[in-house]
């Protein structure tokens, strides 16, 4: 018997041993080839789709007809200031950057935003925003203007009310000039002292509702001006030109050193990007996004229920105030198709809008929840596109292995770039121009 | 002889783990589904506990206590227009899986044994609750629905256990597999020839039982591929006429043939070549075979991408009849590139319906 056992082990032992090394070698083999024999040139169908993500291809930004002083500079200007104004809000400690931190690319760092109480959802990037139709992740709102406004009545977030906003208007020398010089003239209104900063928000809501039509309408109409204000800010924040632009251009202009500007892993990356891994469907276009909605099956973040998202929303779109075809909106129904033809159905159930994937370093934690701490969970997680807990989940298991994941993710960190333009529109301006 | 064993062998471990498949209460398995009634109305029920088993779908019976996430999709659309009332109780029946409506109606004070309740409550899109069960043991769900017109109610029961499964039929079954093994073994003269051999040439079982296994392993292998593969398959077969009708139809010009064969489409975007992401207009053209436009017809357009199972990012409307056979289409919109089909449905003045299936690549 022990004869036996030693004459297996013997055996056995060396053709594992065999084995092993045959193994290893073929491996090595392997790596050399993959390390060594350059990928195939891209087919003209490749170059067409790497072209369309070119920032150059952007189109110019699109009009916003409900709003006359979009693109005007001075209420450009006039916004930055208004956007890191923590006056703007009921315990003046709370300002638009306060989430959106022009270091972080306009996101706050948290799963869920957190300014005077908590938020539902992650702080989504600004960079690019203005191309998108609809603003929110569930896409709630059709305008930047009328995004912007939401935040400041919400009492998880800036916990203001529109009253004490046009007081602060009316107070603020500068910002009263300012208002004047836009809107042609300040509209002066005379509310009762219970706005103040020492009122509670229940006195608001009183002093508003004994408000006569009128007075609200005007209160209204300052609120919505302020809106279209920080609108023009935010249209000005746009991504600048990332490595990848570089080696698109200079793929355009076949130029040799082309090779050099992206690694080996980060061609393969785009491979995977516009071909099996599928990314480029819904990350379509210069802004890496469709801005369209999209169940992607996501978990919910432990305790809470799946999110319904954008069909939770259709309903109070049609019916907002503030909405392209309302009365405080400066476009004519022809301009409001967005709105007027947007889509209903089940197959919104759970779904969110897709984000822009220029802002990707450092925006950690990923997804409307803050789900993903990391963008390699992200990637697992379309790796395997599992079921939806509600709705249906659009994305299919894409079969990649590790290496190509780690491939993907690096070619997705040569998107990133500084925001265009400098710090001109990063920082705080200076307390002399309040003074101007 | 091995095939009827692995026959067996795999008829056993199917009833060894395909509990999920038997039904309680109210709760009928439906190919994948769970499918929940109550009264006339039907939904699609599941639950999940992402914090300890992520996105996998349990039926009703739960591995574990915890948070538990209870989901109802409508099958039934009118179930989002009525209060739906949800109520999770202790099960003092005494009658496990066997407990029915009559049973819980006999509890006098339901509100003593209840462990969640949500009042009636009207969910236009899909119903969903959140239960963190502090213990394990056998609960009963029941599920109030009133009537759209009426003062009618309906009930649907399901017990359920949560916790780690009873043993339940497993040990015996396994007894049976081993058993089963072990005769065949026997009768078979595998174990006589066994010790023949080892007798003979003193080469040992491992590398003959090994070749066994990986045989074995090989055949389960090759079953599952098989599945996929003709699935793929019947895919695929569903797929080629739409291609063939795609071909067919962009042969040589703009032009789409309708159903019937009588009406031709053409049209015209205002923006060229079809934009990505941005809302246009098209002008559409109806025409008969013979050149003749179709004036007046009613005109609706729906539309998406069959690859991907979604519709159009919009609703497009045909908002003015121009004349000529010619329609303005409003509210057009791609959000990805791919291949898309549109059905453009035509009811022309005789009442005459048609259908012109236009498919698009971007």
């Amino acid at each position: 018997m022990k004869h036996l056992l030693q004459h297996v082990g013997s055996v056995w032992i060396s053709r594992i041993l065999v084995l092993t090394m045959l193994a290893t070698l073929g491996y090595g083999v392997f790596w050399w080839r993959q390390q060594t024999v350059e990928a195939a040139p891209w087919t003209a169908t490749e170059r067409t789709l790497i072209e369309s993500l070119w920032l150059e291809q952007l189109p110019p930004l699109p009009n916003d007809p409900g709003n006359a002083i979009a693109d005007n500079l001075r209420a450009a200007n006039f916004g930055q200031m208004l956007f890191f104004d923590t006056r703007l809000s009921g315990n003046g400690e709370v300002s638009c950057a306060t989430c959106h931190q022009p270091d972080r690319r306009f996101t706050d760092g948290l799963p869920t935003a957190k300014a005077i109480g908590n938020s539902r959802r992650n702080t989504p990037s600004l960079v690019g925003v203005a191309y998108s139709p609809w603003l929110y992740w569930d896409g709630r709102k059709d305008s930047l203007w009328s995004q912007a406004l939401a935040p400041l009545e919400d009492p998880a977030e800036h916990g203001g009310h529109r009253m004490r906003f046009a007081q602060l208007l009316q107070d603020d020398q500068f910002y009263r000039n300012e208002y004047h010089a836009l809107f042609n003239g300040w509209p002066e209104f005379h509310v009762v002292d219970s706005i103040s900063a020492k009122a509670a928000p229940d006195d608001w809501d009183a002093t508003w509702k004994n408000l006569p039509h009128e007075d609200q309408q005007l209160i209204a109409a300052i609120f919505v001006n302020l809106g279209k204000v920080l609108e023009a800010y935010e249209r000005r924040l746009m991504p600048s030109s990332s490595r990848f632009d570089s080696y698109v251009a200079a793929l355009a202009e076949n130029e040799p050193t082309a090779e050099t500007i992206l690694s080996k892993d980060e061609r393969a990356g785009l491979r995977l990007f516009i071909g099996d891994a599928r990314c480029i469907q819904c990350h379509n276009g210069p802004l890496f996004t469709n801005n369209e909605f999209h169940n992607t099956g996501l978990l919910p973040p432990s305790g809470s229920l799946p999110d319904e998202g954008r069909s939770q929303v259709l309903e109070a779109l049609t019916t907002d105030v503030f909405n392209c075809l309302g009365d405080f909106s400066d476009a004519t129904e022809e301009q409001c198709s967005e709105l007027i033809y947007m889509r209903k159905g089940p197959e919104l159930l759970g779904a969110m809008r897709t984000p822009s994937l220029r802002n990707l370093a450092g925006t950690e934690p990923y997804m409307h929840k803050g789900q993903m701490q990391t963008l390699s969970a992200v990637l697992e997680h379309y790796n395997r596109a599992p079921l939806a807990l509600i709705g249906h989940n659009e994305a299919q298991p894409l079969g990649l292995n590790n290496r190509q994941l780690h491939q993907l993710q690096a070619f997705l960190l040569s998107l990133d770039a500084p925001i265009a333009g400098g710090d001109k529109w990063l920082r705080k301006p200076s307390a002399s121009l309040t003074e101007n | 002889m091995k095939v009827i064993q692995t026959v067996i062998f795999v008829c056993l471990v199917q009833a060894l783990f395909c509990t999920e498949l038997q039904a309680h209460g109210s709760i009928t398995a439906e190919g994948d589904l769970c499918v929940l009634r109550i009264g006339f109305y039907t939904a699609h029920f599941k639950v999940f506990q992402p914090d300890t088993s992520q996105e996998k779908e349990f039926c009703e019976d739960l591995p574990a206590a915890g948070s538990s996430i209870f989901v109802m999709e409508y099958l039934h659309q009118s179930l989002g227009a009525v209060p739906i009332e949800f109520r999770i109780i202790h099960d003092t029946t005494g009658l496990g899986r066997f407990a029915r409506l009559e049973d819980i109606e006999k509890i006098s004070d339901l509100d003593a044994v209840t462990v969640f309740h949500q009042p009636p409550v009207i969910e236009s899109q899909v119903f969903s609750v959140l239960h963190d069960f502090a213990e394990e043991g056998d609960f009963v769900g029941i599920v109030t629905v009133k009537h759209p017109d009426t003062e009618q109610h309906y009930s649907a029961v399901f017990p359920f256990h949560v916790g780690a499964k009873a043993w339940g039929y497993l040990p015996l079954l396994a007894v049976i597999a081993i058993l089963s093994h072990v005769g065949y073994l026997f009768f078979s003269g595998a174990f006589r020839r066994f010790r023949r051999v080892q007798r003979a040439n003193n080469h040992p079982l491992h590398y003959k039982s090994w070749l066994n296994k990986a045989s074995l392993n090989k055949s389960r292998l090759n079953n599952s591929a098989r599945k996929k593969s003709l699935l793929k398959q019947v895919r695929f077969l569903m797929f080629v006429p739409a291609l063939l009708l795609t071909f067919a139809a962009n042969a040589d010009s703009p032009n789409w043939l309708s159903e019937s064969g009588n009406i031709k489409l053409s049209f015209s975007s205002a923006v060229e070549p079809l934009p990505l992401n941005r809302i246009h207009e098209w002008t559409l053209h109806l025409e008969t075979l013979s050149g003749v436009p179709i004036e007046n017809a009613k005109v609706y357009i729906k539309g998406g991408m069959p690859a991907h199972n979604h519709g159009l990012p919009t609703d497009p409307v045909v908002t003015q009849y121009l004349g000529n056979g010619n329609y303005r289409v409003e509210g057009v919109r791609f959000h990805m590139q791919g291949d898309w089909v549109l059905e453009v449905s035509i009811t022309d003045g005789n009442n005459q319906h048609d259908t012109v299936l236009v498919s698009l690549t971007l």
